[in-house]
């Protein structure tokens, strides 16, 4: 009787999988590595948006009753801690780092050592880039590298900032060291590969002004040498064409597939009719290509997107599938060219700053037009700007090299005066009144 | 049964005063038949009609007789008693003529000595009827038919107040025999002349009257304190009302089924105290919310368990058709014979762990012995809406535009130290302000479409799009029932027809109901069946959420739709205008349109069933077995057609879409009860106790079609791309597992104990805590049977109650407790790439996770003052719900946000009030009924949290807060507009950017800034009381029925407003916006702000310029009946028939500015009060006829 008493009020799910049974096989870890990826797509056609573009000077939000001013506080500077687009986007990044920490500890099970260590690689990478995103936006952070229950992490502390940077330099150490250069099967197309793990550990090393360090790692991916075969397109709007993706330019994307329902993305508001800045528009040079990619195309009404971000909606699923570049060659360019200014105002430097220019077809830098380290400098800053416009790397950019605080305030846009606290932002509220550690997790200071 | 002659009382007897010859009788047979009084039956004799001339027989121990007898027939000997006594002796002469009389000797005695010494040697027996005196032979065994046992008897039955009461059972006492009185009171029945007859009607005391030999006995009921005698379902068995100690609602039969509604949830609004009906969905076939004392969860379900004839139903939220589906809404209103709802923890704890929200159970009619009645209930009506909202017509709105225009273009024009003029044409102002020449999508350019209304051309296209989307919507529903049967077989078989039209045009309702209710009894077993059998066809139109964004809300489709555009253009296609309209103006899709192209019909088949057996293994304890099924399968069928624009292509043709949904819930029940009776002394003794087992399966599968080549095929087999959603989809199970024992005891009849527990396990909590224990006690006290209450007069009847308990709540999913995957998906690959699978840990488990707990104590009375004129009800509790289970934010570093976990209390206390009163002037007889409740509801702990913040539809944000009311808004506090630059200038804390004319706010926290950090708890949709009405006024032949219901002290988050109650402009307006703030000199009503088509303040966030007071009294039902008088409804063919008309929801009155202020589109506990446009409650009028046969 009492065994027949706990089989009937024993059901397990049968349309759902529970985690007892799961990350047993292989097969259950490639499942768990892919799922891993699943997150990026709606951070970066998400809140990535308003909290890494919007924030700099490049677009201006014209909607200040939209989504209760969510967006637009963001933008002009507004936010506090209960702002729900700063509080997703902070849940949703540890949301991915929990996948990598969930599937991390599981990965015995895996009976192919060379695989083993590529899901290694992969999620070590996938964890250091939502722990870079994490530092750059709040700075000091909770560091979860293995599964946490909710008692635990009412009791975390903040890890200061160099205790991430090294947490994220680890990790990708460790992806570079086991991640394969390249995969055999294009099936695995758009898996981190040893390429995106020097690249992001290049930008990670910039970001701490380790330039020596950043010199080096980037250095490998660079020249007719290098083993990983990225190169500048001739023509820099074939580097988005919707119809060429993963081309040789592109280093780490996050992948869409418009016809497949759920994996396709809207067009979001700052890349639909942008109010962009018209000093960055006057900074091209006539005849730049890059110009172009800002300029719209009307798929309908309510819809014109920059051609950056073009591509028709899929009649069924309604969506778009452009993938996300989250690092491409013309930015390790630019980002080798800037570290290796920092060590040494070079020839070199000009070299891979002038590659870029002269694709897009803007004429090229000499010593004359340069002269010093700190000319230098300033082009370089404004040479990422007019590369990278609309891809997540302005506001970055400006609070790295500290000068965000002018830049907003010389905007063509309407111009902000900002503090320099508002180089982060605030954690969000809710963390604040669940933690337990009110001395070692505290609010950044001014919010 | 024994014919006991010396023990008999005299009647009253006189002399008949007419001859007693056989002529004499034969005369007076015309007589007796005119005026239908006597007819007796005597067995072993020849029928004889004897007059009964009612108070003239002689007394027989007056008469005195003296009588010498030797050796005489006994035929003679009584001719000379008739001669000297004026007597007159009726007999069969067979039994009599051959006995012979030896020696007889009397000397003045009595005639009822002398026949005693006289007969009862021949074993012969008398009795007296008027001045007959009939004899025959004397019972010898005890199943012998002796004479003139049987008699028919007939009679009427009247109320109070001297009017016939139909439909009261008349019963023999002990015996199976049972009839009931007709509609015009009268009753026939056969019984033994010194039987007892036991008259019991609902609402009445029970009147035990004996035979005492009558033929004709009338009798008059009299209304029971508080319908104390009606007999109320407590679950798992019956009470009658004197000796419940909890609190429970009850509604019978006649209260439910003079109101023709279509559904019983709407019958019983506003007569409950304590229960909170509201009809939040006016669309055909949609449910109800039943709210019994307040809200006491948050994260489980607020539903009370709903029992239909023993079957607890299933608690899976059929979303099938778009809407709720009310589990009641299968059971047609006229087979109800009562309603009882279970409020307080006591009485709801026998069902455990689903009584925390209470229960409600639905007893269906069942077949009665002796009894053919064949009825037919029928009722035709004209539904149409209740309200309409006043819009601005086209010239109003085309004003607005271009004010809403313009003051964007000066706000730009300002930002960039420029001026322009109202009259500047578009190429000026994207010249002025630097855009494209070619752009038509800035908020500063004028719609061309309004110019020709603000030249005052005539004859221009003025759509009322709320006209164009409401119909005048008929509606009907045909029942047709039998009930009858014999003393072993009893049936009652119903057939139902409901046809429904919706308001809003193509939405509709069709329901095809089938009931067949047997019992049959041979000796101790009795067995039995309930099978309610239910097709609907529900044609649905999507009425809730937003206009745009793909919700395409046909109601707010419409308030917002431009009048400027036809509904069809001039070849008869759908205009599409608005949907393809520039200059940053809305774009829904015409809703005409929408209703009428859209396919969303919805079939469900609903099986509800209940087969029982019961032996009585001695007598007075009985086993009973039953099992119960509550099979429910729907499938619904959404094509959107070419024909209907897409947001892709704006529009037509478009690319056909559509879904396939298709649930089946099996959920079965089988449940053992064991229940003993025992009376000793002045001790009464009532046990039960059981076990049950009940288990749901629901098999849920969601497809989405697209990719049609055109609109022939609107299945999804023409699709050429199918698409299975994440949720939606699969296998969902729930078992629960229970054992319940409870003892009802009483002494003297006025002392009452009862207790109960119930032990159940549910599939639905973690290994540990699968099992949760319910106990209840309750006691009362009828005081007024105690000998000092009998000389306090005033005081007809009074009774005290006491009870405490504990119920559960497990309305929460069905795998809460267990880490659950979740597919997440990624893209890899060269060129498109390809779907690789993947799967996460996406919830966080809680393997302790258990049983809500409410513990709830009541006190209550029942009182009945002068002679039960005025009966009262009145009833305190206090509920405790601890170990809420609630989902509870946990630091988004685990990865999670939320954990569902057992934390929390809150605590609802409330006061229920019920009066009701009959009296009687004249031919009018009035009865009326009056409750009150108030409930309280105030959250203790939210487990160390110390509020949480909700947010809902995207907009609006409620805040539930320790110390206050679950489900608060929080929202800005808007204070009015900012009159002229001065006033921002002196007003210190500033929405920034703000404008004059832009809404001013209250600084609730003080930094000096107006933000999002200014919200403030700002109302709650919880009433501070409800009230209801019902009331009958008869006079002759007709009946006036009232029922109504109030709300008061509530608020609601009218959020639809947002878009038809901005100024911005890009939807129409209603006329509050012709108040709006203009200029300076022209500030409007100071309440409404300036038009300007890009916001410059916070004027679209929710403040409490979108919340509306929710209070309301509405008038559910205004019947007039007519009851055919006896006689014409015969000459027609009808055993009665009754005619009415009536008026459902005929007023509301009400401050609040939307459709309906029952609204709420949310079920989640913590948002309740929402209205983002739902479907209008309809304003009714039928004519109905409720005939019998």
């Amino acid at each position: 009787m009492l065994s027949c008493k706990k089989s009937f009020l024993t059901l397990l799910p049968q349309s759902q999988a529970t985690s007892a049974a799961f990350y047993k096989t292989t097969a259950d870890i490639t499942n768990a590595v892919n799922a891993s990826y699943a997150p990026l797509q709606g951070m970066y056609y998400g809140t990535f948006i308003d909290m890494m573009e919007a924030r700099g000077d490049n677009v201006e939000n014209l909607n200040p009753g939209a989504n209760a001013g969510t967006e637009y506080n963001i933008d002009q500077f507004l936010a506090k801690a209960d702002n729900t687009d700063i509080q997703n986007t902070w849940g949703n990044i540890y949301n991915g780092i929990s996948r990598c920490n969930n599937t991390l500890i599981h990965l015995d099970v895996v009976t192919s050592a060379t695989l083993k260590s590529q899901y290694e690689g992969e999620l070590k990478f996938l964890r250091a880039l939502h722990y870079f995103n994490i530092v750059r936006m709040w700075g000091a952070a909770p560091l979860v590298l293995s599964p946490i229950t909710a008692a635990d992490a009412a009791k975390i502390s903040r890890s200061s900032v160099p205790d991430v940077y090294a947490a994220i330099e680890s990790d990708l150490t460790r992806a570079i060291s086991v991640l394969p250069v390249s995969y055999t099967s294009s099936a695995d197309l758009g898996r981190a590969t040893q390429g995106a793990a020097k690249a992001l550990l290049g930008k990670v090393y910039l970001t701490e002004a380790k330039y020596p360090q950043a010199v080096s790692v980037l250095k490998d991916l660079i020249g007719s040498t290098n083993a990983y075969g990225y190169t500048l397109l001739p023509n820099v709007a074939s580097v988005f064409d919707v119809n060429n993706k993963m081309n040789a330019e592109i280093i780490f994307a996050v992948r869409f597939n418009k016809t497949i329902a759920n994996q396709g993305h809207g067009l979001p508001p700052y890349f639909n009719q942008p109010g962009l800045d018209p000093k960055l528009i006057s900074a091209y040079q006539p005849g730049d290509a890059r110009a172009d990619l800002l300029n719209t195309i009307t798929l309908d009404a309510n819809d014109k997107p920059v051609k950056k971000y073009y591509d028709t909606f899929d009649p069924n699923t309604k969506t778009l599938g452009n993938d996300f570049i989250v690092l491409r060659y013309a930015d390790v360019l630019l980002m080798y060219a800037e570290a290796e200014n920092e060590v040494a105002y070079s020839a070199d430097a000009f070299t891979y700053l002038n590659a870029v220019r002269a694709r897009a077809g803007a004429t090229t830098f000499s010593q004359t037009d340069l002269p010093d380290q700190a000319s230098f400098r300033t082009a370089v800053l404004q040479e990422r700007r007019l590369e990278l416009p609309l891809e997540l790397s302005r506001w970055f950019d400006l609070i790295r090299t500290n000068t965000a605080i002018a830049a907003l305030k010389n905007s063509g846009l309407t111009p902000i005066t900002i503090q320099a606290y508002q180089y982060l932002y605030p954690i969000p509220q809710t963390e604040l009144n669940i933690s337990t550690n009110k001395s070692g997790f505290t609010q950044n200071p001014g919010y | 049964m024994n014919f006991l002659l010396k023990k008999k009382k005299p009647a009253l007897l006189c002399p008949a005063g007419g001859g007693t010859s056989p002529q004499h009788i034969k005369i007076n047979i015309k007589q007796i038949m005119r005026i239908s009084a006597v007819i007796i039956f005597l067995t072993g004799m020849s029928t004889l009609v004897l007059q009964a001339a009612p108070g003239k027989a002689q007394a027989l121990d007056q008469i005195k007789v003296s009588l010498t007898v030797v050796n005489e027939p006994l035929s003679s000997v009584l001719k000379r008693i008739e001669s000297s006594a004026n007597l007159h002796f009726v007999y069969p002469s067979s039994k009599i003529n051959n006995l012979q009389v030896n020696l007889f000797t009397v000397q003045n005695t009595s005639v009822e000595k002398t026949l005693d010494l006289l007969l009862q040697p021949f074993g012969l027996i008398y009795r007296q009827i008027g001045d007959n005196i009939l004899i025959d032979a004397g019972k010898k065994n005890a199943g012998d038919k002796v004479m003139a046992s049987q008699i028919n008897i007939s009679g009427k039955v009247l109320d109070e107040s001297g009017l016939p009461l139909p439909g009261v059972t008349v019963r023999v006492k002990n015996s199976p025999k049972s009839t009931v009185t007709d509609n015009a009171g009268n009753y026939h029945i056969s019984a033994d002349e010194n039987d007892v007859l036991v008259f019991t009607f609902i609402g009445y005391n029970q009147l035990d009257q004996p035979v005492n030999g009558k033929i004709s006995i009338n009798v008059s009921l009299k209304p029971s304190l508080g319908q104390m005698k009606e007999v109320v379902v407590i679950g798992y068995g019956t009470q009658t009302r004197k000796d419940v100690t909890t609190a429970v609602s009850s509604l019978t039969a006649s209260d439910v089924n003079d109101f023709p509604s279509t559904g019983v949830d709407k019958a019983m609004t506003g007569k409950l105290a304590g229960v909170q009906v509201l009809q939040p969905d006016g669309a055909p076939g949609a449910g109800i919310s039943i709210h019994v004392r307040g809200t006491g969860t948050i994260t489980a379900g607020s539903d009370p368990l709903y029992v239909v004839d023993g079957v607890p139903l299933s608690d899976n939220d059929i979303n099938g058709p778009g809407f709720k589906v009310n589990p009641l809404d299968a059971i047609n209103v006229n087979d109800i014979e009562s309603v009882d709802v279970l409020k307080d923890a006591s009485a709801a704890a026998i069902y455990g762990s689903r009584g925390s929200n209470g229960v409600v159970i639905i007893t269906t009619k069942r077949g009665k012995r002796d009894k053919v009645d064949i009825s037919l209930n029928s009722y035709y009506g004209i539904q149409s809406v209740t309200k309409e909202i006043p819009m601005l017509n086209a010239t109003q709105y085309a004003q607005l535009i271009y004010d809403a225009h313009n003051n964007t273009y000066f706000n730009q024009l300002a930002a960039k130290g420029l001026t322009g003029s109202a009259t500047d044409d578009n190429a000026t102002r994207l010249s002025k302000l630097g855009a494209s020449p070619t752009n038509t999508s800035l908020a500063y350019l004028l719609p061309p479409e309004i110019f020709p209304y603000l030249e005052g051309q005539k004859g221009l296209t003025n759509t009322n799009w709320q006209n164009a989307i409401f119909q005048q919507a008929p509606m009907q529903s045909q029942t047709l029932a039998v009930s009858g049967g014999s003393d072993n077989v009893q049936y009652y078989i119903s057939g139902n027809y409901l046809d429904q039209d919706g308001i809003v045009i193509n939405s509709g309702y069709k329901r095809y109901a089938g009931r067949v209710n047997l019992d049959a009894h041979y000796n101790h077993l009795k067995l039995g069946a309930s099978i309610n059998y239910n097709y609907g066809v529900i044609k649905y139109d999507n009425t809730e959420g937003a206009f745009n964004n793909g919700n395409n809300n046909i109601i707010e489709g419409a308030l917002v739709a431009s009048p400027f555009f036809p509904v069809k253009n001039p070849d008869g296609t759908y205009n599409y205008s608005q949907y393809a309209w520039q200059y940053s103006q809305s774009n829904g899709i015409n809703p005409v349109a929408l209703a009428m192209l859209r396919t969303d019909v919805t079939n469900e088949k609903k099986l509800l069933s209940n087969v029982y057996a019961e032996y009585e293994i001695i007598k007075d304890l009985k086993f009973k077995v039953s099992f119960g099924t509550d099979i429910s399968d729907f499938n619904r069928s959404e094509f959107n057609p070419s024909t209907l624009p897409n947001p892709l292509t704006l529009t037509t043709p478009s690319v056909p879409t559509a879904d396939y949904i298709t649930n089946q819930i099996t959920n079965w029940v089988t449940e053992s009860t064991v229940t003993y009776k025992k009376r000793w002394g002045d001790n009464s003794l009532q046990a039960l106790g059981g076990y049950t087992l009940q288990k749901e399966m629901a098999n849920a599968t969601n497809i989405a079609a697209t990719g049609f080549p055109n609109d022939l095929v609107k299945t999804i087999n023409g699709a050429t791309t199918l698409t299975i959603p994440t949720t939606g989809n699969g296998i969902n199970e729930w078992s629960l597992l229970s054992g319940l024992a409870r003892l009802q005891y009483s002494y003297k009849d006025k002392y009452l104990l009862s207790a109960a527990i119930r032990a159940d396990g549910s599939s639905r909590f973690g290994p540990s805590t699968k099992y949760g224990y319910f106990p209840s006690a309750s006691a009362g006290w009828i005081l007024s049977d105690e000998d000092f209450m009998k000389s306090i007069e005033f005081i007809s009847a009074l009774k005290l109650r006491a009870s405490y308990g504990v119920t559960g709540n497990f309305q929460i999913g069905n795998y809460a407790y267990l880490s659950t995957l979740s597919p997440s998906n990624y893209i890899l690959g060269a060129s498109s790439g390809n779907l690789e699978p993947g799967l996460y840990q996406s919830t966080q488990g809680n393997p302790n996770l258990g049983w809500e707990k409410t513990s709830a104590i009541n006190l209550g009375t029942d009182i009945s003052l002068f002679k039960n004129v005025l009966n009262a009800t009145v009833d305190v509790y206090s509920n405790n719900t601890s170990n809420l289970l609630l989902s509870v934010p946990v630091s988004l570093s685990t990865g999670y946000s939320t954990q569902l976990v057992n934390i929390g209390k809150v605590n609802n206390r409330g006061l229920e009030v019920t009066l009701s009163n009959t009296s009687q002037l004249g031919k009018f007889k009035w009865t009326n009924s009056v409750n009150y409740s108030a409930n309280r509801n105030k959250v203790l702990s939210l487990g160390g949290q110390k509020s949480i913040i909700t947010e809902a539809d995207n907009v609006i944000y409620f805040i539930t807060e320790v110390g206050k009311p679950i489900g608060n808004y929080y929202t800005l506090v808007q204070t009015g507009v900012y009159k002229d630059a001065a006033d921002i200038a002196n007003t210190p804390a500033k929405v920034p950017g703000a404008q004059p004319g832009d809404f001013k706010f209250k600084d609730v926290n003080g930094d000096g800034v107006i933000d999002g950090n200014d919200k403030t708890i700002t109302g709650n949709y919880q009433p501070k009381f409800t009230y209801g009405y019902s009331g009958q006024l008869q006079y002759g032949i007709f009946d006036l029925n009232v029922a109504a219901q109030g709300v008061y002290g509530n608020t609601i988050a009218n959020i639809a407003q947002r878009h038809y109650n901005s100024t911005e402009s890009y939807a129409n307006n209603t006329t509050d916006a012709l108040n709006r703030y203009v200029s300076p000199s022209d500030p409007g009503n100071g309440r409404v702000a300036i038009a300007d088509r890009s916001e410059t303040g916070l004027n679209a966030q929710i403040s409490t310029y979108h919340l509306s007071s929710g209070s309301y009294l509405r008038i559910r039902d205004l019947t007039l009946g007519a009851t055919l008088p006896q006689k014409m409804a015969k000459s027609i063919g009808f055993a009665s028939a009754r005619l009415y008309v009536t008026a459902e929801n005929p007023f509301t009155f009400t401050k609040y500015n939307g459709y309906n202020p029952e609204v709420s589109v949310e079920s989640n506990p913590l948002t309740p009060g929402i209205d983002y446009g739902s479907y209008p409650v309809s304003k009714t009028f039928l004519i109905g006829a409720n005939l019998k046969f």
